[in-house]
């Protein structure tokens, strides 16, 4: 018989995400220079939110969606500089979305350049990331904010994106500076060195799950629309056209959006893919998109799923694979 | 978004505008005092669909223009959008249902609701 253990959250990382600084390592993150004097209105022509007011030193996450209204990334776009726009994305697949914004460029005067694998991106989580930012980079960065400084001889950007819903600072440089040991302190380390907790990729989908924070390819992507997924509060409705405006317009105006994206409590571990179903009579209700294999303090497990609107009440139970399952 | 299916009207290798939309063209050069015009028609990114159509009224063409005339207007398409344009028809629809300039464009796979974006 297998006995599978017990694994508890890190209170110490928990903590650290929820009162103080978490660090989170992307190991493949997407990162694009976006250039040019047409690459801002470019964007503001095929996302879903209003860019135009992105000046220098701000940034705006934004939802880039295919003509069926289907999610094709959500990234982070931050105006660097004078036409030098960064976008950050939780995408692993960068060529997905440069390939996506090239289809769209014709004679815009705008150019993508790929920095995902010569560049790295951390994740400054919490409470106490502007605090955190300030100390190690000189740097304030307010909500809504991006700035630059230079550690080393190497060009530092954080960018504020206020659409987690928590304190979220991304912080983006050459891997080298980031990650790799050598003669100097890594930015992760100098991080590290003014308190701020590294944060495991266990960990932090836990804190993510707990959050309702949707995930790329999870929650988000080309199976499902924007507003389902949790990326609402990304959607300008009187912004004008985008690509696929006019379906998505058309899922709100008429309330044909059939999931809403819900967390998941229980007692047992679910898992990422499969079914959740009506407890009272097996009837399909909805996918769970993301689980957490760790068990909260509350020694719950958590998980966030798709769930059919006609069933997403509070209270409703719900199981899949024979597991309990409460919507919170 | 509509699916399309439209019958080639004009040769692949040209886009034509027609009478009437010459005679708007002509008329709004006029309205804004201009002797030497011509009629830029282009696509850009963006729209519901994806790729928008773009019409101004120009005081001559760009380098990379392809330039051709109809009804005594000069229409300058850029060559990268030609490639999304060939074979198009642009009309021109007024009175109360009108809805002013109109593509009717082969390479268009679906149009949005208001007729001004396209896939291809």
């Amino acid at each position: 018989m297998q006995v599978s253990s017990i694994v508890q959250a890190d209170q110490k990382q928990f903590s650290a995400l929820e009162n103080g600084c978490g660090l989170v390592r992307w190991s493949n993150a997407t990162l694009i220079r976006h250039s040019g004097p047409d690459a801002l209105d470019l964007l503001h022509r095929l996302t879903t939110k209003e860019l135009l007011s992105v000046t220098e030193g701000r940034s705006q996450r934004t939802v880039l969606t295919s003509a069926r209204g289907r999610v094709v990334d959500a990234f982070l776009v931050a105006h660097v500089t004078k036409n030098q726009l960064l976008l950050i994305s939780d995408s692993d697949n960068s060529g997905r979305t440069v390939s996506a914004i090239d289809y769209y460029t014709i004679l815009e005067d705008a150019e993508l350049t790929d920095l995902s694998s010569s560049h790295s991106r951390i994740s400054i989580v919490g409470p106490e990331a502007p605090e955190t930012v300030k100390t190690v980079l000189g740097l304030a960065v307010g909500a809504g904010q991006v700035g630059t400084a230079e550690l080393d001889g190497t060009l530092v950007t954080a960018a504020s994106d206020t659409s987690r819903g928590v304190g979220w600072i991304d912080v983006v440089s050459e891997t080298d500076a980031v990650d790799v040991e050598g003669s100097r302190p890594t930015l992760y380390a100098r991080f590290e060195s003014v308190g701020a907790v590294a944060v495991s990729p266990d960990n932090f989908e836990l804190y993510r799950i707990d959050n309702g924070i949707p995930g790329s390819d999870k929650e988000y992507g080309e199976h499902a629309n924007p507003i389902e997924s949790g990326l609402l509060d990304l959607i300008d409705f009187d912004k004008g056209c985008y690509v696929g405006q006019e379906v998505i317009a058309r899922l709100d105006a008429y309330d044909k959006v059939k999931r809403n994206l819900k967390i998941l409590e229980s007692d047992g571990p679910l898992e990422a893919g499969a079914t959740l179903q009506l407890l009272a009579d097996s009837k399909p209700a909805g996918i769970i998109t993301s689980a957490s294999s760790l068990q909260t303090e509350d020694g719950v497990y958590l998980a966030l799923g798709l769930v059919r609107k006609a069933f997403v009440a509070s209270g409703t139970a719900l199981e899949s694979n024979g597991i309990a399952v409460r919507l919170r | 978004m509509t699916t399309m299916s439209t019958e080639r009207a004009v040769p692949i290798n040209t886009i034509q505008i027609t009478e009437k939309a010459a005679s708007k063209v002509k008329q709004f050069a006029a309205d804004r005092g201009m002797d030497e015009f011509g009629l830029k028609v282009a696509v850009k990114g963006g729209g519901c669909s994806g790729l928008t159509y773009v019409l101004e009224i120009v005081d001559g063409p760009e380098s990379d223009d392809k330039v051709i005339q109809y009804h005594g207007v000069d229409v300058y398409v850029p060559k990268k959008a030609f490639v999304f344009l060939a074979g198009t028809v642009l009309d021109f629809s007024d009175g109360l249902n009108g809805k002013g300039f109109e593509f009717t464009n082969p390479n268009a796979k679906s149009t949005c609701g208001c007729g001004t974006s396209f896939s291809v």
